[in-house]
Parts: C-alpha cells; sequence; structure tokens
C-alpha cells in the first residue's frame, strides 16, 4: 500500500537538515515500545501534535502539511501523534451517563417544599411604556400556591416595611422628645402609616400578577408620605409640633454635649459632632419655618425627598441581587 | 375564527426557548421551571458522573444544582445560554465536592496512619493490566479521568464527554482559551500515561 506521506520530503519542506532515524520507514510501522530518536525537530513537531488534533486554527495549514511529512518518517512522533489520536477517540466512545432517575419529581418536590429555595428578586426595571407591562424585562417570582410557598405579599411586605422606616426620618425624630409635646400628628401619622401598611399589603395580594408591583408600591408609599408631611407642614399645629420638637431636640443636644465635653479625649471629639448637629438643628427648624409659610415649596421638597428615598431603595436592592452566585 | 384557534394551537405545541421559561418561572409558574429540568438534568448529571464517579453523588449534584440555579434565577442574563449558565454552577458544586472529599480523604488517611493501620488500597495502587481485566474498557477510561486533578477532570470532561467548545469552556469556567487548552493538553497527556494498557491491549487485538 502507498503510503500517502511518502511523496512529501522533508528536505523539500525547509525543515532543516536532520537525519531520518534508520529504521523509521513511516507512520503505519509503528511498533509500540520502539524509542524515537530525539532531535530538536520532533520536539517541536510534538508540541504542536495538540493543536494539530484539536484543530484550533493555531497552525497554519501549510505547517500542518510539513507536520504530517514529518509524522510519515518519524516513527517516534508517529506513534506519539496516535496514541493522542486514539486517546481522544476512547474518550469520545464513551457513552453518556444513563441517569438511575428522573430527578424532575424530586427537585419540584424540593422547590415547592416549605423550606425550599426563595428566588431572589429580581432587578428592577421600569419599562418606559406603562401599556406593555405584560411584557416588562424580568417580573418578580410569585408563587401560585399560597400555602406551601411564601405568598407574594410575605415577599412585598419587607420591602414596604424598608420604605416606610427609612422615609419615616422626620416623624421618628418626633418620638425622642413625644413627654414634652402634644402627640396628635403622630398619631396621625401612626395611623396613616398603618393604614398604608395595610392597604399596600392588599394590593399586593390583589394585584399577584403585576410585575410592576414593587414600582407602584413605592410610589404609593411616597406620595401619602408627601400628603402627610404636607398635610403636617400646611396646618399651623403641625409646623408647631415639627418646630417645637426640634428646638427640644436642640436643647438635649447642647445638654448632652457639654455632658460628654467633660470626659477628655472622647468628649472633644463628641462635642465637635454635637455642635455640627446642633447647627443642623437650627437650619432645619429654620427650613421649616420658612417653607411652613409656603406650602407649595414645602411640598416640592417633600417630594424631591421622597423620590431620592425611593430611588435608594431601588438601588439598595438591586445591588443585593447582584450578591450571589 | 377556526384559523386564528389553529394558529394558537400550533403556537403552544411549539417547543418554548429557555428565556421564555425562566421568564415564566419568574412571574411563578413553577411548572415552567420543571421544563427547564426535564430539558437539561441529563446533561448536568453526565457531567457530574463524569465528574465525581458515582452515581449517588451525581445524582444529589443533580438536585442541588437545579435548586441552587432557582435560587439564582433572577440573576441568569437572558441573553447568555441557560445551559451554560447551568454547567457553571454544577462545576463549581463538583470542583467544591471534590475539595472537600479529599480534605476529608486526608484527614482519614493520617488518622489511619496515626492508629497504625494500612491505608486501604485505592484504585490507584492496583495496576492498570489488573483493571483492565476486571473491568470494561469504559470503567478503565472513567477511573483514569476520575484520578486527574480536578482543574484538568473538568476540561477533559466537558471537551470530550459533553461535546463542548474550547470557548465554551472558557465561558463556563471563566478563564482564558489558552489556560483551558493547556490544561486539556496536559489532561490528555496524563490520560495517554495511564491508558497506555488499554491502547497496548487494542494494539495487540488489531
Amino acid at each position: 500500500m502507498e503510503n500517502r506521506f511518502d511523496h512529501n520530503p522533508p528536505e523539500e519542506q525547509g525543515w532543516g537538515n536532520y537525519v531520518t532515524p534508520p529504521g523509521a520507514p513511516g507512520r503505519n510501522s509503528y511498533r509500540p515500545g520502539h524509542t524515537p530518536l530525539e532531535t530538536a525537530l520532533c520536539q517541536r513537531v510534538r508540541e504542536m501534535l495538540p493543536h494539530l488534533l484539536e484543530n484550533d486554527g493555531e497552525i497554519r495549514p501549510e505547517m500542518a502539511r510539513q507536520v504530517y511529512a514529518h509524522l510519515s518518517v518519524c516513527a517516534g512522533c508517529a506513534g506519539e501523534f496516535d496514541e493522542m489520536e486514539r486517546v481522544i477517540k476512547l474518550m469520545d466512545k464513551m457513552p453518556p451517563a444513563e441517569m438511575p432517575q428522573d430527578f424532575s419529581q424530586i427537585i419540584m418536590q424540593r422547590i415547592l417544599a416549605p423550606d425550599g429555595p426563595i428566588p431572589q428578586r429580581p432587578p428592577l426595571r421600569v419599562p418606559l411604556n406603562l401599556g406593555d407591562a405584560q411584557h416588562a424585562v424580568v417580573p418578580l417570582p410569585t408563587t401560585t400556591d399560597a400555602t406551601t410557598r411564601p405568598t407574594r405579599a410575605a415577599l412585598g411586605q419587607p420591602q414596604f416595611n424598608d420604605a416606610l422606616s427609612t422615609v419615616k426620618v422626620t416623624p421618628s425624630v418626633t418620638a425622642a422628645q413625644r413627654a414634652t409635646t402634644p402627640s396628635v400628628a403622630q398619631n396621625v401619622t401612626q395611623s396613616i402609616a398603618q393604614n398604608v401598611t395595610q392597604s399596600v399589603s392588599q394590593s399586593v395580594s390583589v394585584q399577584s400578577q403585576n410585575s410592576l408591583l414593587t414600582t407602584f408600591q413605592r410610589l404609593t408609599a411616597a406620595s401619602v408620605l408627601t400628603a402627610v408631611m404636607a398635610f403636617l407642614m400646611t396646618t399651623p399645629w403641625g409646623r408647631n409640633a415639627l418646630s417645637s420638637d426640634l428646638e427640644a431636640l436642640k436643647a438635649w443636644m447642647q445638654q448632652m454635649g457639654d455632658a460628654l465635653n467633660r470626659v477628655p479625649l472622647f468628649g472633644r471629639m463628641t462635642s465637635y459632632l454635637f455642635a455640627a448637629l446642633t447647627q443642623m438643628s437650627d437650619s432645619v427648624t429654620e427650613t421649616y419655618r420658612t417653607l411652613g409659610a409656603t406650602a407649595a415649596k414645602g411640598l416640592t421638597i417633600d417630594i424631591a425627598l421622597c423620590a431620592c428615598a425611593c430611588f435608594f431603595l431601588a438601588v439598595r436592592r438591586q445591588r443585593s441581587q447582584r450578591v450571589g452566585l | 375564527m377556526l384559523k386564528s384557534k389553529g394558529e394558537t394551537r400550533t403556537i403552544t405545541l411549539v417547543e418554548q426557548n429557555d428565556a421564555d421559561l425562566v421568564r415564566q418561572t419568574l412571574c411563578g409558574n413553577t411548572s415552567a421551571y420543571n421544563g427547564l429540568v426535564m430539558r437539561y438534568q441529563r446533561q448536568v448529571y453526565n457531567l457530574a458522573y463524569r465528574m465525581l464517579g458515582n452515581a449517588e453523588d451525581a445524582g444529589d449534584l443533580v438536585q442541588e444544582t437545579f435548586l441552587r440555579a432557582y435560587g439564582a434565577l433572577a440573576s441568569f442574563r437572558q441573553d447568555a445560554s441557560f445551559l451554560t449558565w447551568l454547567y457553571k454552577i454544577a462545576s463549581n458544586l463538583c470542583i467544591d465536592q471534590l475539595r472537600s472529599r479529599k480534605a476529608r480523604s486526608a484527614l482519614s488517611l493520617d488518622v489511619e496512619l496515626e492508629e497504625g493501620r494500612e491505608p486501604a488500597a485505592d484504585s490507584r495502587n492496583s495496576s492498570p493490566e489488573e483493571l483492565a481485566i476486571r473491568d470494561s474498557v469504559q470503567d478503565v477510561v472513567q477511573r483514569a479521568i476520575t484520578n486527574l486533578p480536578e482543574k484538568y477532570r473538568v476540561v477533559v470532561v466537558m471537551r470530550h464527554l459533553q461535546d463542548m467548545s474550547v470557548e465554551e469552556i472558557a465561558n463556563v469556567l471563566d478563564m482564558p482559551t489558552g489556560t483551558v487548552k493547556t490544561h486539556l493538553f496536559r489532561a490528555r497527556e496524563m490520560l495517554r500515561g495511564r491508558l497506555r494498557s488499554v491502547l497496548e491491549m487494542e494494539t495487540d487485538g488489531k
């Protein structure tokens, strides 16, 4: 049989001067255990063999022809190439492992179990076209089985509480000074906040198919709190409640600052802090007083504050979702 | 009217793509996820079995992979391949398990040596010839793969048993393609040494 590499004598291929190993007529006559004569050329060829087998484009066609030419005359390299090829064939011949059973049933049972994995929230993306809400980019994970899975309301609730606790900053400042002021305003804000929580959780369960729910939740919270703040600032007793609280807070801060100032080192640091805080409360009081006069201005600023809070929440939520895997 | 009904039916019959199923799962339709599990459990099992070398661990790993994937489904990028993403989770879990297994076996070996016992002979200590006689060629190849270091094992399994391209492997393992190739070539070299008896048997048979 004619050797297909024989018509390509290596000398013509520019592989330099080397001696063909005696008794090495070509690839087809490879015998295992044959010790090849190691030459620099063989070394180079062997480095190329994996690339040749992988056919990964690392070896140009003309170079490949030269390598094959070398293989036709060098039994050692031909043997190595042959072995490599056969190892690959052995692995490629391996059949896919047979599954002992269908795992889908077990997996779905484990997913639906009460202690199963709870899907992460998808990142909040508001589609530009609200009419296209059905095709929102990534909808919220919801569940159809209310008994075994965490319900939509349960998933949504903590988030709303987050929103509430962040936006409720102003009323919570007054909570520290409850004893000194008539707490009508607080009662009002608290009852409104409770109503909001209830109504939102109701809307959560009702609108469980709506993928924009988190956005609506945040908008509802923002608008309700804005209304509360507007109400407080436009009524004289609301303004009084806010400003008198701040006066008392300022007095308390000064007191604390004085007390802490007596402690060496620590006192110095904290006194600066308290001085700054006092200054801040001064300016806040002033702001509220001026804003009280013009309710429209106050409303605008309040809306901006709420929007900031909502934006912050959305960003935090998205960031927390990127963590994982 | 009739035509439109027929069309609707045709649409439902067409197999839904992965991105649709993922989207439906995120909307709360858990049966859509079942579709994904049915579609890919075989591939994940094959990877796990070839990596871990036994059916029981492979089964556990398949379950764990799909549970993790479900929990993190929201972070799946819709433009990526779902199978590649699953492979990423599965290969990480496999490597973790192999490492913990290694740590455990090192520990038990220490205990045995401390107690003055001869450590139990494992498959590596018996000669390839014996193994070749005892088992089929496939078992020998599987054992040779299982005895590779895990970083080499994973590329060999993905390249030759899962039929993935070098680029896909690089994507799954977050490695440059050059590194994948180097690992692949080294792994094949090791396998060549370990499978020499099988290769010689084949030559003799011929």
